[in-house]
């Protein structure tokens, strides 16, 4: 055992949580060691190639707006970037870029190499160092202690990983690394509730083998759009994903080797996504579907490795491989991994505060796929937050904690510690109750002023941000009462989309509100268009268009507010509340929610016990 | 904040079999122990088991012969310690019995304090709560069907089918958004408001059990009219079978309006005797045609009566006039004497005496048809409470405007925000949120995953 030195946060795991934890924390000014079992795994990306999409892709945005790296870096290495759900509304279209996995990796590293204030060291984390019920530090393999006031713990899937392929398993983490054993049990020692998980990944097939000519081609945009407002627009080359389909044989073979799959051999237990099914489980469960969509996106520039989305299995080698010949165009297919599934511990993060802190351990924190999330995006967000709570904790500010109604980061973390998790949880774009205010054109806007005040932000970024701001609100004012005048030209591009013609000069802002009417056919007759940037266009066209419903979303986060300030005094003891179902008295006891609002969210925890809360609340 | 022990008469007042006195909290059973006198045996009670004795009073005399069952917290009615004792009965009895009770500490429970203790001990949830009081207040057989429906969560079941229908295109929407890679099938706008368009009407169909609601629960009102004297208070007396309403010849007696409540074919009927409408009169009795009006526009049927012993006179023309576009029936009254009056062309009326009971018997079974017609069939589900009226209303409306933004062509993404909260306003009868139920639907329905 010897001392390896003295930090003011020491982090665990050097994933995409790890990442942004180590980043965030030594940009509020602490001294910060990364530990992580392998350089070289720092940013990896063991499941598929994409960051982004939707609710995803605003996580992602919302990094980049709290200073973090993760859009920034996708936007240097993608392979091909796209724009989802163009025509479905304003905050739910995503952005969603194929990552080139080693491009990225390589230049996350470099970014916190570059980081002031962070060191980066190779050491295997075995056990967490603690005083009564405060953290200290960590302990290694190899026997090093570093010493710290606040630890996040970002293990990832690594905790006792378990890696399962037909009836062979072996004790590992994702994709051949090592796992991290004892640190679960360390964890356990301090009272903390560990639960076990599985997930899976697909097999990878080599680019030679694929006869494309059967698949659909998917491009990605011609003018790609880029996460972080920080990032240059010059062209880069893009990479084609292909869609292609199982066959009635997939099925088949599916069916005749079940018996053979370690899920419905009893073989693992843990609970699996829904939202991420194999191959098997989607064929057990949806039967009635007669083929399956795969898509095969390539893992870099530099290798002829592609990944097969939608077939995650954990089914037997040689069955895989049978299974990847059933698919339409993999007839000749050589199979470079095997697809497999995963199981590991997490830690309930019910037994969390809102800003990610164990209730265990005053100063340990969590953040990732240790939390019981699945996605990168939900993991570098988490990161971002622990590692600013942590620093938060070192600094004497209050903690970093975002609301439902600000960012879909709030909702994530919400989630998390007021719902817990059944199953590894990810982020939708319908989990968010105020969907239409948590958009990507909007996320600096959000979030800049708590970014700046927090310090994860430049000043002058900031101050940037507040005067766009006020340009927006310039313009929309301007163009409610510039008129648009009742002629042909304007007329003609009316008829163009199919919506009435004048009879009278209008105002653009009501014209605009036209659903049919996009900006860009009023641009033309607007002198004011033709000196905006595209991004400030979107969001003027956006508060205008959408004013009716944003001002409805408006009065719901007002009401949702109302609850959520409904405070309830920490040293209530909900036991003595007569009228509390027990199990509502159970969790409330243990989760200690601050508001009804929260109190609400708690899952055992009926309308009616909110009801007696609140007549209890209103009797004190 | 409920320590007290509560006591009531459980069972309707009046003479019955058998009247049960509840008490209800934690300690009922020391409560009930002071006055209890165990027939055979010492008694230490255990829950779920009926015990035969006596309540005796301070002086050990007995007052009833008692079944007692005890319920042990929290299965039980309110989800506290419940006995209750099953006496024989006799309003003085049953009023002897909770006396004593009182007597050894119990408090007397306020109205509806077993349902609410029910309710905040989550026994029950907040429309079952409601259907357990109006079981209470059931004034005839189908209000108290009815409210039996409730009570095993068939209103919740209809709401559930609404809030079915909104889920699976609100699933559709969102899968489609969240997942936009996936072959989920893919819904169009004019799809979504073809599919939010059934919603709407589902809901339109609850909502118009909402009058049928109140018909059933508070009773169909039938309203007397007809020009002084032309026999009103003697038929309302005659129906109601009770000297109730003075009947005079002087016209304008009747100076406010009386109401019965009679029981039809098992149907509550609300008879008002009204005052005379005539073109004079003093200022009390205009009082009383103010109120006279008031009550014909709330109406479900107006019974319009004519003198059958004399021509229509142009107050009756007026009437008639009046009433032309109300539901209305014509009664033509005092049949007994010979038969003058000259009815409206093509519209039917029933004949009657008060003096020798004739057309009586028809004229019940209209009132009958007429009462079934507006409340419908027996079996039909019906919104008799207005905070559930409220919700449901606001969701029909929620659901409107998403028809229309399908409609207008706003994205999916737009016409996702009604319909959430169509669903929220639903959410407030069934007591469910939308969150999970939605999450799990999209997970249900479609095969989504990398």
């Amino acid at each position: 055992m010897y001392v390896a030195g003295s930090y003011d946060c020491v982090v665990v795991g050097g994933g995409h949580a790890g990442c942004e934890a180590a980043h965030a924390a030594a940009r509020m000014g602490c001294r910060v060691v990364l530990l992580t079992h392998s350089l070289d795994a720092i940013a990896l990306m063991p499941c598929n190639p994409a960051i982004g999409g939707p609710a995803k892709g605003h996580v992602v945005a919302e990094i980049d707006a709290l200073g973090g790296l993760m859009g920034f870096v996708a936007d240097q290495t993608f392979l091909q970037m796209r724009m989802l759900n163009t025509g479905k509304g304003p905050a739910v279209r995503a952005l969603r870029a194929q990552a080139d996995k080693k491009q990225y990796q390589a230049l996350m590293k470099k970014l916190l190499e570059s980081t002031p204030g962070l060191r980066i060291i190779q050491a295997l984390v075995t056990e967490v160092l603690s005083d009564n019920g405060q953290i200290r530090g960590v302990r290694t393999h190899y026997g090093a202690e570093f010493y710290a006031a606040t630890v996040v713990i970002t293990a990832g899937t690594y905790l006792e990983g378990r890696v399962v392929v037909g009836q062979a398993s072996l004790q590992s983490g994702p994709n051949s690394l090592l796992a991290s054993t004892g640190l679960s049990a360390s964890l356990g020692r301090l009272g903390i509730e560990m639960g076990r998980f599985k997930t899976g990944t697909p097999p990878r097939i080599h680019r030679r083998s694929v006869d494309f000519s059967q698949m659909e081609e998917q491009p990605g945009d011609d003018i790609p759009a880029r996460f972080s407002a920080r990032s240059t627009r010059e062209r880069r080359a893009q990479l084609s994903c292909y869609l292609t389909y199982t066959t009635e044989r997939t099925i088949a073979i599916i069916r005749d080797n079940l018996h053979r799959s370690p899920l419905y051999s009893g073989m693992i237990e843990g609970r699996g996504p829904r939202y991420c099914p194999s191959i098997e489980d989607k064929v057990v469960r949806f039967a009635d579907k007669e083929r399956h969509q795969l898509f095969l996106e390539p893992e870099g520039f530099d290798t002829d490795e592609m990944y097969v989305q939608g077939f995650s299995t954990s089914l037997p080698e040689d069955v895989q491989v049978e299974l990847l010949r059933s698919v339409v165009g993999l007839a000749e297919v050589e199979m470079m991994r095997p697809g497999y599934a995963i199981e590991y511990d997490f830690v309930l993060p019910t037994g969390l505060s809102l800003a990610l802190e164990s209730k265990n351990c005053a100063g340990l924190f969590f953040a990732g796929q240790i939390n019981g999330s699945s996605g990168y995006e939900e993991a570098a967000g988490q990161g971002l937050l622990a590692g600013a709570n942590a620093a938060a904790r070192v600094l004497g500010r209050p903690p970093l904690v975002l609301l439902r109604s600000e960012a879909y980061l709030g909702v994530l973390v919400d989630d998390l510690v007021m719902k817990g998790v059944t199953e590894p949880y990810r982020l939708m774009t319908s989990r968010a109750e105020h969907r239409l205010l948590l958009r990507l054109d909007n996320a600096r806007s959000r979030l800049g002023e708590v970014a700046a005040q927090y310090g994860l932000i430049a000043a002058e970024d900031y101050q940037a941000i507040k005067e766009e701001d006020e340009e927006l609100a310039r313009l929309v004012a301007g163009l409610s009462s510039r008129t648009v005048p009742n002629c042909d030209a304007v007329n003609q591009v009316l008829q163009g989309v199919g919506s009435a013609p004048l009879t009278q000069a209008q105002t653009a802002a009501a014209l605009l509100r036209r659903p049919e009417v996009r900006w860009e056919h009023l641009a033309p007759f607007l002198p004011e268009a033709s000196s905006m940037s595209p991004s400030l266009a979107m969001r003027l066209e956006v508060e205008i268009k959408y004013a009716g419903y944003i001002a409805k979303e408006r009065e719901q986060v007002e009401r949702f507010l109302r609850l959520e300030n409904r405070l309830i005094a920490q040293n209530i003891n909900f036991g003595n509340i007569r009228g509390l179902s027990n199990e509502a008295k159970e969790n409330l006891t243990l989760r200690r929610p601050h508001s009804v609002g929260q109190a609400m969210r708690i899952s055992g925890v009926s309308p009616a016990d909110v009801a007696v809360l609140l007549v209890y609340l209103e009797g004190r | 904040m409920y320590q007290e022990v509560i006591a009531a008469i459980s069972t309707a007042p009046g003479e019955g079999g058998i009247a049960i006195v509840r008490l209800s909290g934690d300690g009922s059973i020391e409560v009930v122990k002071k006055c209890f006198r165990r027939r055979k045996g010492r008694f230490s009670p255990r829950p779920w088991r009926v015990y035969l004795g006596d309540i005796v009073d301070s002086d050990g005399r007995r007052i009833d012969e008692c079944l007692l069952t005890f319920f042990r917290s929290p299965n039980s009615y309110t989800g506290e310690d419940v006995v209750e004792l099953g006496i024989h009965g006799g309003a003085f009895v049953a009023v002897r019995v909770l006396e004593r009770l009182l007597e050894c500490g119990a408090v007397l429970a306020a109205p509806g304090e077993f349902t609410k203790r029910a309710f905040l001990q989550g026994r029950l949830d907040l429309s079952q709560a409601e259907a357990v009081i109006d079981v209470i207040r059931a004034n005839s057989d189908v209000a108290l069907q009815n409210a039996n429906l409730h009570l095993r969560g068939a209103l919740t079941a209809e709401i559930r089918e609404a809030e079915r229908a909104l889920l699976r295109v609100l699933a559709l929407i969102e899968a489609q958004i969240d997942f936009p890679d996936m072959d989920t099938p893919k819904v169009t706008l004019s799809e979504a408001g073809a599919e939010l368009e059934a919603a709407h009407a589902v809901l339109s169909k609850l909502l118009a059990s909402a009058r049928r609601g109140r018909v059933v629960k508070e009773g169909y009102r039938v309203v007397i009219v007809g020009r002084p004297n032309v026999g009103k208070s003697s038929l309302f007396n005659y129906l109601a079978g009770q000297e109730r309403a003075i009947v005079t010849d002087i016209a304008g007696t009747t100076r406010d309006i009386l109401e019965v409540s009679l029981n039809i074919n098992g149907l509550l009927v609300n008879l008002l005797d009204t005052a005379g409408l005539r073109g004079d009169g003093d200022f009390i009795e205009n009082l009383g045609m103010a109120r006279t009006e008031q009550a014909m526009l709330e109406a479900d049927l107006l019974l319009v009566l004519l003198d059958g012993s004399t021509n229509l006179t142009t107050e009756d023309e007026a009437l008639l006039a009046k009433t032309s576009t109300t539901r209305r029936l014509l009664v033509v009254t005092k049949v007994d004497l010979p038969l003058q009056v000259t009815l409206p062309p093509a519209e039917n009326a029933i004949l009657v005496s008060t003096v020798t009971g004739g057309g009586m018997v028809e004229l019940r079974e209209t009132l009958a048809r007429e009462a079934g017609r507006t409340i419908g069939g027996e079996h039909n589900l019906l919104l008799t409470n207005i905070r559930h009226t409220e919700s449901v209303r606001r969701s029909r409306e929620a659901t409107r405007a998403a028809v229309e933004a399908a409609r207008a062509g706003w994205e999916l993404e737009l016409v996702a925000i009604d319909v959430r909260q169509a669903l929220d306003y639903l959410g407030e009868v069934g007591g469910r949120t939308v969150s999970q139920s939605l999450t799990d639907e999209i997970f249900a329905q479609f095969c989504i995953g990398k």
